[in-house]
């Protein structure tokens, strides 16, 4: 049989799968135990199968997947989340749009200690959410910063998606993490410029209320003694990375400890809270490492078919420019989030793109970044955002999951001009990478 | 049957909290490989090589409870346009292909641990040890994961009347009840 019937059978298997709701890592797995036993050759392709699931996830570098998670975990279940939304809510005052822009503030303070893309939508859209839709703001207007606050957490360290997409790539993914930084606070800035214009050009979306936030007799001081021990976690994160004291997992490690130590140093950990912040961290992080069990055999058959060096081959005899080929796969990319998870994505492209970028001479840092900003995207449209359902499940009862969709829009187009941007202009990323 | 899924959502429940316990050590133990590195000691030897170990087995140990509260990521684009009965059924027909697997997996998986145990593998890395030590961490969880599946089947046929469950009910890693 050809690698393209191949393909194309693969393909199409897990597409149907997929819409008939058989969970992800299932899915990979029924067609695994087909492909295997028919590429591979029989019972001997099944047995290299379970030792490939053995082995798929038995890895250093992606340890800091779970540890990541648990620090938003730990910060969501043990309030402290809460307590610093609340020092930057009493700290913003008279901007068009204030809710909504403390969101933002709040969601990139929250995204600089958390790893938890989930955990940030969930804590900001079930505190902040209900808040903003009872003094009148409009819905969309409402509910679009929770979805894109969300998206910029897999972009500013710690990010669990930046380590699976260095680790599976063989990306630097300290490069990732750090390179991260600035591209997503640029983007939270846009964000912020967004909704400050619009509810300014239109007061409607947004009633000054009477009510101007959180009252608190030193709000700033507040403000510092709430969110700088949290900005000194992310910079022991960040710093031991860099400065090649540990290694990303060692420094997931400390920040994950760091977390909790502070939460305990707060007076805000429990026994209970603490099993609660391990068992999100488990269910999240399980989750997502049992896709890649099913993922790794997927590839492999894809390449042992010939599949993956067909199509790579294919591709380099077009004779594109480096350019082309590069939005062509970004282009890939953002349709594929229309329809499967981030980690499925990375597990079927990685295998085609890395062999063609290593050729092509692109540095991996800077393509990785715009690749993460697929991923973001891929959170935010329908039908498979991951962030979509995550604020549908926080919404209030009618609030539709199609008003959830065109609230995200927006910041779609947004998030599509910051990689114009970085596409233009790659020292946004590169400059700040260290060697 | 009754006993056995009893005995099934114990052992659901003893694998979630061993993955929640291996996650609690990998943390406590790099960071004191740091700390201790730090302060001038030697590297823990084996501690990479442990933490690998670990991670493999809270991903299969986890993957029973992910069923049971139905947190695995899943599509359900189609299922929630379609009228109750029909969600039923395939709900009812995803749950006999998830049997399925882990009944391949579990046989196929098996037969690589009675091989190992009775050729005496061993795993030579940083650590030497038996290679069974690991091979029976994914039959147990396919095992798990066959009756857990069996489970939510038979529940699913003896109340005909209940909605399938969806995914897009609830936000993974956080129960409703813990909303602030």
């Amino acid at each position: 049989m050809s690698w393209v019937s191949i393909l194309a059978i693969m393909f199409s298997a897990k597409v149907l799968l997929l819409l008939a709701a058989l969970p992800v890592a299932f899915v990979f797995f029924l067609i695994n135990i087909g492909g295997s036993y028919l590429i591979f050759g029989g019972l001997p392709g099944l047995e290299q199968m379970v030792r490939n699931e053995q082995v798929s996830v038995a890895q250093f570098s992606l340890v800091p997947i779970p540890l990541f998670v648990l620090m938003g975990e730990v910060l969501f279940h043990t309030g402290l989340a809460m307590k610093s939304v609340d020092a930057v809510d009493a700290v913003i005052k008279r901007v068009p749009g204030r809710l909504a822009v403390v969101t933002l503030v709040a969601g990139t303070i929250f995204s600089a200690i958390s790893g938890s893309t989930i955990a940030t939508t969930a804590m900001l859209g079930s505190l902040l959410l209900p808040q903003m839709l009872a003094r009148g703001y409009e819905p969309r207007t409402a509910m679009g910063p929770t979805l894109a606050i969300g998206g910029v957490d897999i972009l500013i360290p710690p990010s669990g998606l930046a380590v699976l997409l260095g680790s599976l790539g063989g990306i630097s993914i300290t490069g990732l993490l750090v390179g991260g930084i600035v591209p997503g606070l640029i983007l939270a800035a846009l964000f912020i410029g967004y909704v400050v214009l619009r509810c300014w050009i239109n007061p409607e979306l947004a009633p000054v209320s009477d009510d101007e936030g959180v009252k608190l007799d030193r709000p700033w001081l507040n403000f510092v003694v709430t969110v700088a021990p949290l900005i000194l976690i992310f910079a022991v994160v960040v710093i031991s990375m860099t400065e090649g004291w540990a290694t990303p997992t060692e420094s997931s490690a400390l920040g994950a400890l760091g977390t909790i130590i502070l939460a305990g140093c707060y007076r805000a950990l429990t026994l209970k809270n603490l099993w609660k912040s391990f068992l999100g961290t488990v269910s999240i992080s399980g989750s997502l490492l049992f896709i890649i069990v099913g993922a790794t055999t997927f590839a492999q058959l894809l390449s042992f078919s010939g599949a993956t060096a067909g199509l790579v081959a294919l591709i380099e005899e077009a004779q594109l420019t480096p350019n082309v080929v590069m939005i062509g796969m970004l282009a890939v990319l953002i349709f594929l989030g229309f329809f499967i998870d981030q980690t499925s994505i990375m597990m079927i492209t990685l295998p085609f793109y890395m062999p063609l970028l290593k050729a092509m001479g692109v540095d991996l840092v800077w393509f990785g970044i715009l690749y993460l900003l697929c991923m973001q995207i891929g959170l935010l449209t329908p039908p498979f955002g991951l962030l979509l359902f995550v604020l549908k499940g926080v919404a209030p009862p009618h609030i539709g999951i199609g008003m959830i969709y065109r609230a995200a829009i927006p910041y779609v187009w947004l998030t599509i001009a910051m990689m114009v941007l970085i596409f233009l202009f790659p020292q946004i990323v590169t400059s700040f990478v260290p060697d | 049957m009754s006993v056995l899924f009893r005995l099934n959502g114990w052992l659901v429940h003893i694998l979630c909290g061993l993955a929640v316990l291996l996650i609690a050590a990998m943390v406590v133990s790099i960071s004191a490989e740091v700390i201790l590195r730090m302060l001038g000691f030697a590297s823990i030897i084996g501690l990479i090589e442990l933490t690998e170990y670990a991670l493999f087995a809270a991903t299969f140990f986890v993957a029973p409870y992910l069923l049971r509260t139905n947190e695995h990521i899943r599509v359900d684009l189609v299922i929630a346009r379609l009228d109750p009965a029909t969600a039923r059924t395939v709900e009812r027909g995803v749950l006999i292909v998830v049997m399925a697997i882990s009944a391949i997996t579990t046989v196929v998986a098996t037969m690589l641990l009675v091989r190992s145990y009775g050729e005496g593998t061993l795993v030579f890395k940083d650590l030497i040890f038996p290679q069974w030590w690991l091979d029976w961490i994914i039959p147990l969880s396919f095992l798990v994961l066959f009756v857990q599946a069996l489970e939510l089947l038979i529940a699913l046929i003896r109340k005909p009347d209940a909605a399938a469950p969806l995914s897009a009910e609830g936000v993974p890693g956080i129960r409703p009840e813990e909303m602030p």
